[in-house]
């Protein structure tokens, strides 16, 4: 019902219709107030129904205004100005009707009142007392006329009544003549005209108690607003037995005389009404301008608040498209209304949301675009096999792929820790920090495009990373920072290596030991065929020299087969060993070596199994303490230590074999290259042992490395891999 | 304590309810009979009509007076509504007439017109009903049972329109009798 109500009062129509219903009902009550025969019947009706009218229009202001008051306390866009606007509309419309009202009002108090004059009434009362006095003079006339009557009707009979009654008609002024009997039947009349006249009524039994042959005398007024005088009296008999019969007559009044008087008697009645009607007539017209302008004001309130609403709806959708477009909803469009100001106010904000949304539009579209890019990129790096790591101008980490967390073995993903400044990164993962901490001088000196080969030990063992650098265009107020490619090389060097030496040992079991066995044979030969024929001092020179060749050829032999050995393929066959029990084992060997010296041990005793070849690393300890007590020949009291320590460090996932003596150490020039082929401070060896020694490290994927202890002699750490806990129990069951 | 006044203000309270009733003029139909005569029902009756203030300032002050005498013939039925067959209403004006200072009473059915010396006169007359023929048998069928109900009122309908409202508003201006009813034979 409420929507119903509200679509009517939303369009103009209804309104306008309900205006004309309203008007034409006032229009009828006004007028049944003045007592018109046309709508005074309607007239309570009318009033029934403009009092609906004005009930209807009570609940349309009740509901229109609670719906702003609703509005304003929700604080619905517009609805204070439509608020203010009613307000002015109300009081636009209540200042002249109250006015009018309050005149109106005076006005019909007092100008009824205007109306009746005391003078007026004064001499309406004379001239009804003139007539009275006038009539009365023609009464007396008429009734002598009567009682003239009288004794000729005595005694007549009914025969002749009638005979009589016309004469007495025709001598007299009488009109009509009638002569009853005491039953009110007529016994007979004379009338001027042919249609039979109704009789007076006369009321006989009064006139029976009243005095015989009195006549009674009274005006008659009779329909079609004319007077009459009606004469009645006793006709007295002689006989009696018999009752008295009655005579009535009627006389005329004169036309003129007759009019005036009646003329005279509705003025009066006419007047005497009004005047008592006055009050409730005043109260009537009160009432009824009451109700017009009460509900003309109750029209022009909701007109207000119809009108209010009508001006405001195109400023509220403005107010709310405002807001919405704050809101961000760029594609917000209103319905343009009037060709006005406010529509083209509409027209202009339309406009503005169009290009708003095309901007937004644009925008969305460049971010997509970006976006596509970004996820271009991001594919890109995940896809290559080069770890990249940007930074930005302040060494914040800004990307990082994921061949970059697997090279730098972090245990969560670089990428997580976008944004952070690199040294944090570097406090929380020890791999990140020694690559950090080899590329800082460059990103220090922020040097543009830089390239270095880095060493590492991972879980894995030793890693070689080549890394690249350069700097990252930027602007003005940022600077650029860097971005970091580095590859795991740890592989390709390996098999370049191992494919320079295989190449090598070729050419040396080629050119080198092919040419040795005939050499060797020739000496030999030489050696038989000739001692027997020298003396004894010939003899001699001979067997020594042949026996220094065939000597040295052999010593050469061993050297290629050393070198040959060193070069070969390496065929690992990795299981899981006890470094401590193996090492142990050689030691025992060399407890009794012709250098007199002492070896000691020192194991750790919590130290783990570790995946490696066990025959090459028993070559590995045999080279090492080899070459330890080869440099301590010829020292009194040489002492060779052997130690083993699980690197707490790393989390007891490397080892430390150590192998330290007191001799005269490693010179510098020495130290930089002591892993070298071919390079030895000694005056016999092949120069291969240490070469040997770090070719089997890093077959097993560690490291070496030599240094010169405190107390001087030489000191060489092999660094290996031990299989984390995880590995080493999948190992076991794998075994079982 | 205060409820020992209570009697005393009921009957104060009724006393000055039947003096209210009593200044208030009031139609009552005394007694009415029907009888079949010539094939036509006639009606007998009186009605007493007593008018006091304001009615008779009203009718002293030139205000024209319309009494009504409605009968309605309804054939009784016995599971639904009584059907109305006829309604028959007389209506009288009654007026002052200050020139001859006599009251008038026209018959509005007939138009007849009759002048009294006094009001209690004309109402008199007014009230009382004789011979008044109501309705022909032949209308009627034989096998149905037919009730007549009558009453009389003044006609405020008929009043100026100011007192009208009045007359909407108050009691006092609108005597009527109650519906007398009385089965036709």
């Amino acid at each position: 019902m409420a929507t119903t109500l509200r679509s009517i009062t939303s369009s103009f129509l209804p309104i306008l219709g309900f205006f004309l219903l309203l008007f034409a009902s006032l229009y009828l009550m006004s007028d049944a107030t003045q007592n018109s025969d046309r709508f005074g019947r309607l007239y309570i009706s009318l009033l029934f129904f403009n009092s609906l009218i004005l009930i209807f229009l009570l609940v349309m202001i009740g509901m229109n205004l609670f719906e702003v008051l609703r509005q304003v306390f929700s604080k619905a866009p517009g609805s204070r100005l439509t608020l203010r606007l009613i307000s002015l509309f109300v009081i636009l419309a209540l200042v002249p009707v109250s006015i009018l009202y309050y005149f109106s009002f005076r006005f019909l108090d007092q100008g009824i009142d205007n109306w009746f004059d005391v003078r007026v009434e004064q001499s309406l009362e004379d001239a009804l007392e003139l007539g009275q006095v006038t009539l009365d003079q023609q009464l007396r006339a008429y009734r002598r006329e009567t009682e003239d009557m009288i004794p000729r009707l005595q005694n007549v009979s009914a025969e002749t009544a009638l005979l009589v009654l016309n004469e007495l008609r025709q001598e007299t002024a009488a009109t009509e003549l009638y002569l009853l009997n005491d039953q009110s039947l007529v016994i007979a009349s004379s009338t001027e005209t042919i249609e039979v006249p109704v009789p007076p009524k006369v009321s006989l039994s009064k006139m029976y108690t009243t005095a015989p042959f009195e006549v009674s005398v009274r005006l008659e007024p009779a329909a079609g607003n004319t007077l009459n005088v009606q004469a009645a009296s006793l006709v007295p008999t002689s006989d009696p037995t018999q009752k008295p019969l009655v005579l009535l007559a009627r006389y005329p009044l004169e036309q003129r005389i007759s009019e005036l008087a009646q003329s005279v008697q509705q003025s009066y009645a006419e007047y005497r009404e009004l005047t008592y009607l006055r009050t409730p007539m005043k109260q009537n017209f009160i009432l009824t301008l009451s109700l017009v302008l009460l509900l003309s004001v109750l029209f022009a309130v909701w007109a207000a608040f119809f009108s209010a609403r009508r001006v405001m709806q195109p400023i509220r959708k403005l107010a709310e498209g405002t807001q919405a477009v704050a809101a961000g909803e760029y594609h917000k469009k209103l319905p343009v209304g009037n060709r006005d100001e406010l529509g083209f106010l509409v027209h202009s904000f339309n406009e503005m949301t169009s290009r708003l949304s095309s901007a937004y539009d644009e925008i969305d579209h460049s971010k997509q675009i970006a976006e596509r890019q970004g996820t271009y990129l991001q594919t890109v790096l995940e896809h290559i096999s080069s770890a990249v790591i940007t930074l930005d101008g302040r060494g914040m980490l800004r990307t990082a792929n994921a061949e970059a967390s697997h090279i730098l073995e972090t245990s969560t993903p670089l990428d997580q820790f976008e944004g952070w400044p690199i040294g944090d990164i570097a406090f929380d993962l020890p791999l990140f920090a020694r690559f950090y901490e080899q590329i800082r001088p460059f990103l220090d000196r922020a040097q543009d495009d830089w390239q270095t080969q880095i060493s590492l030990f991972g879980s894995s063992g030793r890693k070689e990373l080549i890394c690249r650098g350069a700097l990252l265009p930027g602007n003005a107020d940022i600077p650029g920072g860097y971005v970091i490619v580095f590859d795991d090389i740890t592989r390709l060097i390996q098999a370049q290596r191992d494919a320079a030496w295989g190449e090598a040992a070729r050419r040396l079991a080629h050119e080198i030991k092919n040419p040795l066995t005939p050499i060797q044979l020739s000496a030999e030969r030489m050696q038989r065929k000739l001692s027997k024929q020298l003396d004894g001092d010939s003899a001699d020179i001979l067997n020594r020299s042949t026996d220094t060749i065939v000597g040295q050829v052999e010593s050469m032999k061993t050297m290629v087969n050393a070198f040959t050995e060193y070069a070969r393929s390496p065929t690992m066959e990795v299981r899981e060993m006890d470094l401590n029990s193996l090492l142990l084992e050689v030691v025992e060997l060399y407890r009794s070596n012709p250098q007199g010296a002492r070896i000691s041990t020192r194991l750790d005793d919590e130290l783990p199994k570790i995946n490696a070849d066990p025959t090459r690393i028993r070559q590995l300890l045999n080279n090492l303490i080899k070459n330890a007590l080869e440099a301590i020949d010829g020292i009194k009291a040489g002492q060779v230590e052997i130690s083993t320590l699980c690197l707490a460090e790393s989390g007891c996932r490397i080892i430390e074999l150590a192998i330290s003596d007191n001799g005269a150490g490693f010179t510098d020039e020495l130290l930089e290259s002591a892993f070298e082929p071919y390079v030895t401070n000694k005056a016999r060896g092949t120069g291969l042992g240490l070469a040997i020694v770090k070719k089997i490290v890093e077959e097993h994927g560690g490291m070496i490395s030599a240094e010169n202890g405190e107390e001087g002699g030489a000191i060489i750490r092999v660094q290996l891999p031990a299989p984390s806990q995880a590995t080493a129990i999948t190992n076991q069951q794998e075994d079982a | 304590m205060r409820l020992y006044y209570l009697p005393l203000i009921i009957l104060l309270l009724g006393v000055a309810t039947a003096v209210c009733a009593k200044q208030r003029s009031h139609i009552e139909v005394d007694d009415i009979e029907s009888w079949l005569n010539d094939d036509v029902y006639m009606v007998r009756g009186d009605v007493t009509i007593d008018l006091v203030n304001p009615i008779l300032e009203a009718l002293d002050n030139g205000v024209n007076l319309e009494f009504a005498l409605d009968y309605e013939i309804l054939r009784s039925n016995r599971w639904w509504l009584d059907k109305n067959i006829a309604t028959v209403s007389q209506r009288y004006q009654v007026s002052y007439h200050a020139l001859s200072r006599q009251y008038l009473l026209t018959n509005l059915n007939t138009r007849s017109v009759n002048t009294y010396y006094s009001l209690e006169l004309l109402l008199d007359d007014l009230g009382r009903i004789r011979d008044f023929p109501l309705i022909d048998e032949s209308v009627l069928e034989s096998d149905e049972l037919y009730i007549v109900r009558m009453r009389a009122y003044l006609d405020y309908d008929e009043l100026p329109i100011p007192l009208r409202i009045r007359a909407y508003s108050s009691a006092s201006w609108r005597p009527g009798s109650d519906w007398i009813l009385w089965p036709l034979r």
